[in-house]
Parts: C-alpha cells; sequence; structure tokens
C-alpha cells in the first residue's frame, strides 16, 4: 500500500527566549506512516504532544531534525513551487471552530474567497456554494449562505470548517479534537462525516483525540497510535487496541471511559493509574516516562527505557513487561 | 447532618434581550429527594444551568424568575432576601463550577481560600479545628494534603484544580451541593478520578448533590435520579435505571443512542438529527418537533403536558404510549 505520509527520526523542539535560549523537546524521536486512505487516530492527555505533532504534520511546527514525508518527497524541503503544489493537499480542522472562523465574514464570503483561488469562476460561484453547504448538510443552504459565524450553532460551524477544507481536494485532512466541543447529540453525525469523506474520496485522516469511544465508532478498520509524554507506546489496528491493549496506560485509558449503562457504570471500578495527572512534558521522569504512574512497574523501568517490540504482528509496544509476557492480556 | 431535600414548582425563568425578553426555562418541576444525587442532562441552551443559577441567586443582570417556586427545607428561596440568601450559600447550598481555574482567586494560597469562608461567615472556631476540617475535606477528596495546601491554583493541575474547589465548598457542612458540569473539559483519566472523589464525598457526607452535565456516561455512573432537560422543559425524569433502559422520550432515546460506548455494538449508535432550536424562535407545539423521528402532524400543533408513567418516572410527549415498544 502507498504511504501517504511518513515521519522518520523527527524531533520537535521549542525554543524560547530572545537572549538566553532555552530548548524544550516535546517529541524526542518519533517514526509512523500513514497509508492512503487510512483513518490514523492519535490518542493521549493533554499535553502529550499530539498537537504539535498535528501541526508538524500540516506544515505550521518544523521540526528541529529528522524527515516528514508527503507523498515520498520531504515536506520541509521543497522549493516554493513545489510547495504550493503540495500544501493545499493537507488540511486541517481545529477543535475550536468559532475561532478558526473569520467572525468579520458570512458563510458565503468564508467559502468564496478559496473558492476563486481554485478557479471558481464568479457566475458559477454561488452555486458551488451552495452545493458545498448542501453536502455537509448545512441546510437550507440559502438561508445560511448570508449568516455570519455567531448565528451558527456549535456544529454548524465545525461543518463550515470542514466544508473549507474540501475546497482544495485534500488528500490528507489532520483533524485536531474536531468533536469535543459539540454537543453529544451531534458528534456522531460528524464523525460520519469523516467516515463518508474517506471511503467515497479516498481521504486519509489523522484524528486526534482522548475520546475513545469516538476512535471506535470511527472504525475498526483504522490504526490507533497511543502516546505519552511525546513518545508513541503503543502503535496498533483499532480492533486490536480494545480487544488486547497492552501497555498498562492504555488500559487505563479504556478503564476510565465511562459507560452509558448505569449498572456496570456503578460497578466500575476507579482506573488503575495511580497518579491522575500526567507530569510535565518538559520534566520527564527517566527511564520508562510512565513509570511514576504504572501500576505493574518493576524496578528497571525507572532507569532504563523500554524497547518498541512487537507483541503480535503489527501490534508495537513500548513496555519492559512486553519481554516477560508476550501478548497475555 | 440533617438532610434537606429540594422542590422546584413551576419555575419560569426569562431573559430580557434589547426590548423583548425570551424563556429560558419553562415550567419546570422537579423534586430532589435528601440524600440523593441527581443528575440534569440536556444539550447546551437547554436550559440546565440557568435552573442551577436561579436555585443560587446568581442569574445574571437581565435574567428574571416568571413564576414558580424552588423550596429549599419547604421555605421559598425566592421570597428570601439578599442577605439572607447569602448567609445560606456554603453553609445550606454550595456549589462547584465547570471552569475551577477561574473559580479560585489566583493571587491567593488554596489555603487562604478556604479560610475565607470560615472568616465570611463569621465561625467562630480555633484555626486548629478549621485546619482539621480543611484536611479532612481535601483528603476525602483524594488529594494530598501537603502538596495542595501551601500552592497557589497556577501550580495545580486542572484535575487537583476542580477536586480542590469541590473540597472547598464542602467545607462549612452544607446539605446541598450543586455541580455544574464539573468534568468537562478534563482529560478522560482526570475525569475518572474526579467522578472516584464525588462518589467518596457522597459515601461519606450522605449529602444531596444536583449534578448537571451533558457527559451522560459519568451521569450513568454518578447519579440515583435523572432528569432530561430539552429547549428550557423537562422533557423525560424518573430513576437512572428507568431513564437508561426504558426511556420513553424521543429525545432520551436519541441522547443515548448518540453516546458510543467501548463494550457494545456501535452499529445502532447514531446522532440525533438536526439542530437544538434557538431560543428566540422556538417551534411551536412540541419544542422536539422538527427533529423526532416519531413525529406526526399532531406534535406541531400541541404542547405536550408532563404525564407521570409509573412511581418517579414522567415523560412529556403525546405519542409516549404509541412509541414505547422499544427502540426501533
Amino acid at each position: 500500500m502507498k504511504k501517504i505520509l511518513e515521519f522518520e527520526n523527527v524531533n520537535i523542539s521549542y525554543t524560547k527566549g530572545m537572549f538566553k535560549q532555552t530548548t524544550t523537546e516535546i517529541i524526542p524521536n518519533i517514526n509512523f506512516s500513514l497509508n492512503e486512505g487510512e483513518i490514523l487516530a492519535i490518542v493521549g492527555e493533554s499535553g502529550c504532544g499530539k498537537s504539535t505533532l498535528a501541526k508538524c504534520a500540516s506544515g505550521l511546527v518544523k521540526p528541529k531534525e529528522g524527515s516528514v514525508r508527503f507523498n515520498g518527497h520531504d515536506f520541509y524541503h521543497l522549493n516554493k513551487s513545489e510547495y504550493n503544489e503540495m500544501r493545499p493537499k493537507i488540511q486541517m480542522v481545529q477543535q475550536n471552530a468559532y475561532e478558526a472562523l473569520n467572525p468579520m465574514k458570512t458563510v458565503y464570503q468564508t467559502l468564496a474567497i478559496p473558492l476563486k483561488h481554485y478557479g471558481v469562476k464568479r457566475n458559477d460561484m454561488k452555486q458551488s456554494v451552495l452545493e458545498l453547504l448542501n453536502r455537509l448538510d448545512i441546510k437550507p443552504a440559502e438561508y445560511y449562505i448570508s449568516k455570519y459565524p455567531h448565528n451558527l450553532s456549535g456544529g454548524q460551524r465545525q461543518r463550515l470548517c470542514i466544508a473549507r477544507t474540501l475546497i482544495s481536494n485534500p488528500s490528507l485532512i489532520v483533524a485536531d479534537e474536531p468533536v469535543s466541543m459539540i454537543d453529544v447529540s451531534m458528534r456522531l453525525a460528524m464523525l460520519d462525516i469523516f467516515i463518508q469523506l474517506n471511503k467515497e474520496k479516498n481521504i486519509s485522516f489523522i484524528y486526534i483525540t482522548h475520546d475513545l469511544p469516538t476512535v471506535k465508532y470511527l472504525g475498526e478498520s483504522g490504526r490507533v497510535i497511543v502516546m505519552y509524554l511525546g513518545e508513541i507506546v503503543e502503535e496498533c489496528s483499532t480492533a486490536e487496541a480494545f480487544k488486547n491493549p497492552f501497555h498498562p496506560y492504555l488500559r487505563a485509558l479504556i478503564e476510565a471511559v465511562p459507560e452509558a449503562d448505569p449498572r456496570a457504570a456503578k460497578a466500575m471500578a476507579a482506573p488503575r493509574i495511580k497518579d491522575s495527572e500526567a507530569p510535565n512534558i518538559t520534566k520527564k521522569p527517566s527511564g520508562c516516562t510512565f513509570h511514576p504512574r504504572c501500576v505493574d512497574a518493576l524496578e528497571i523501568c525507572s532507569s532504563v527505557k523500554p524497547m518498541r517490540r512487537e507483541v503480535s504482528p503489527n501490534h508495537f509496544v513500548s513496555c519492559h513487561l512486553a519481554k516477560e509476557t508476550p501478548c497475555s492480556k | 447532618m440533617n438532610k434537606k431535600g429540594l422542590e422546584i414548582k413551576d419555575l419560569s425563568i426569562s431573559y430580557r434581550v434589547g426590548k423583548q425578553s425570551f424563556v429560558a426555562v419553562e415550567d419546570v418541576n422537579m423534586k430532589i429527594e435528601p440524600g440523593k444525587i441527581v443528575g440534569i442532562i440536556g444539550e447546551s441552551g437547554c436550559g440546565k444551568s440557568t435552573v442551577m443559577n436561579a436555585i443560587l441567586d446568581t442569574l445574571p443582570q437581565n435574567g428574571f424568575v416568571g413564576q414558580g417556586e424552588i423550596l429549599f427545607n419547604n421555605k421559598n428561596l425566592l421570597t428570601l432576601n439578599k442577605e439572607e440568601r447569602r448567609q445560606m450559600k456554603w453553609t445550606e447550598i454550595s456549589c462547584a463550577f465547570q471552569y475551577a481555574q477561574s473559580a479560585m482567586n489566583p493571587v491567593a494560597k488554596v489555603l487562604d481560600q478556604f479560610l475565607d469562608a470560615f472568616y465570611d461567615h463569621g465561625i467562630d472556631m480555633s484555626s486548629e479545628e478549621k485546619l482539621n476540617i480543611i484536611q479532612e475535606k481535601i483528603e476525602m477528596c483524594g488529594l494530598d494534603w501537603e502538596r495542595v495546601v501551601d500552592s497557589y491554583p497556577h501550580e495545580l493541575s486542572g484535575g487537583m484544580r476542580q477536586r480542590v474547589a469541590i473540597a472547598n465548598s464542602l467545607i462549612l457542612d452544607p446539605s446541598l451541593l450543586l455541580l455544574d458540569e464539573p468534568t468537562t473539559a478534563l482529560d478522560i483519566i482526570t475525569q475518572a478520578f474526579v467522578v472516584e472523589a464525588l462518589r467518596n464525598v457522597h459515601k461519606s457526607l450522605g449529602l444531596t448533590m444536583l449534578l448537571i452535565s451533558h457527559d451522560i456516561g459519568n451521569i450513568a455512573k454518578l447519579a440515583d435520579n435523572v432528569i432530561v432537560m430539552y429547549a428550557g422543559t423537562i422533557v423525560e425524569s424518573g430513576t437512572v435505571e428507568e431513564i437508561f433502559y426504558e426511556s420513553k422520550h424521543p429525545y432520551t432515546r436519541g441522547l443515548i443512542a448518540s453516546t458510543p460506548s467501548l463494550r457494545e455494538d456501535l452499529s445502532k449508535r447514531k446522532s440525533i438529527q438536526g439542530e437544538p432550536p434557538n431560543l428566540l424562535s422556538m417551534p411551536e407545539g412540541c419544542k422536539f418537533h422538527p427533529r423526532c423521528e416519531y413525529m406526526v402532524e399532531r406534535c406541531k400543533q400541541i404542547i405536550p403536558k408532563t404525564q407521570v408513567l409509573e412511581g418517579q418516572h414522567t415523560c412529556a410527549c403525546i405519542r409516549v404510549d404509541e412509541i414505547s415498544g422499544g427502540l426501533s
């Protein structure tokens, strides 16, 4: 299968300060790839570097080292014309749709400006805008065309953002927590749009979230990457992640999900994890970064960094326990 | 501790916007038994926070109670004056909000913020007794006393701040605790810890809790009774089992069906169509009819009345008998 996006030994660091510069390593070294037409979910708590990774994948944060290849070309070492050709193929959907839209522009203007850039003639413009709105179920489109973002509901704003990304005909959409600010009753409809776009137009998705049930909803055929403090701790197919979670962190994440079923939910115990919050990413613990919160931690965990191992085909885990118990529960 | 219940009768709350006013909460009736945890679920703009603000007397300036009674311990709160209601806060009714960060004073240490409540209510106690109470409440919420007490709010993480806010609301032994979205905007593991803290608090103090959330999973985990609100009215209420296993109102069913689960098959999960109505242009008849899959012509004209089905289970839908044959 063709690889659309590849991260090879990517290091992302932020520097701050004007005279005395300090560098903070957010993601020390990350390797992964995304196949064409695949949905990849990146899961982790806030502050684990998911959003930084998303920004890097969409060309907004330049990595310090390593290469990010999109369709085989190193994204950050292109000349201007190549870059201009490549860049529109990757689009982003942000968490806060209200902040992502220009409050001074109507729905029509929001969509017409990029449409004009992609060569839609003035006479066809209204028709194209209406088509886009109808496709994303912002109905009645005629009514909403002259509205401003503050007239729309949260769900409609996010739909408008998705409509806008489709104008450049992208092959990859990076969605950073796209449904976390939308009402529960409309979340699945939003995910249905992603699934539909994925099937019909073969658009690849990077879906960043901490909401595991929505990952499951997006389809068991996708893949999951679990991140903890800037590192990948587990990587496998979605079905495998929920059937045989290996890393203690992923297990705790799954145990923490509340069920909409009172009998099951009331019987649930607290997740098996020591501390409720992750440490600051700038002060990473030694050895395995997860060991201060791990309930199964061994002595070795505090000093030696675990290697990435394949516990079963295409199921990678970075954990010392993986050596002794290959693919137990 | 003596337990006190809360009863709300025919409460309507409106907001004035410019020259017109619109109704945010209409004819809400609820009864909260002492010692129970009651959850209110609904989408944003359904009036759940407005109800809570009315109980706390913290409605915004343009909001006013049109009619109705809020009975706490058989005393109508709405007839009390400002000072009497202020005295009740924290000693009888207390609260914790969604953004604990903005609920705290950023330049005061956690301990000082706790002591403020004693000072404000003129409670005469030795400082040792005060410290003991504070320590007990902080540890009840699963926090480390040493770590928390001498910190400023910005030195704590989001989940810790939320639990500090809950501990703070408990120090004067209130009998009713109001929680507005206590788990929203927190990470999933942190949420589980906050829920665990709330469970622990309820077990050790046995107080009455009113929990507002749109997170259906956490309501299922905590609540004894559930009230479902839509566009300012209560559409269904009952025990948690009645709401989750035998829900009658199409909105409740839709809401539960739109919550994805990790343990079940997801093929039946789907969203409710459409968008919640704008409060300024409310649909005629049943407010849910434009999104309802069981809608018939009658729904557009008749405003459904709340009917008691059995026991505490109530539902406001004119087709409740026709459509009660299980989820399609």
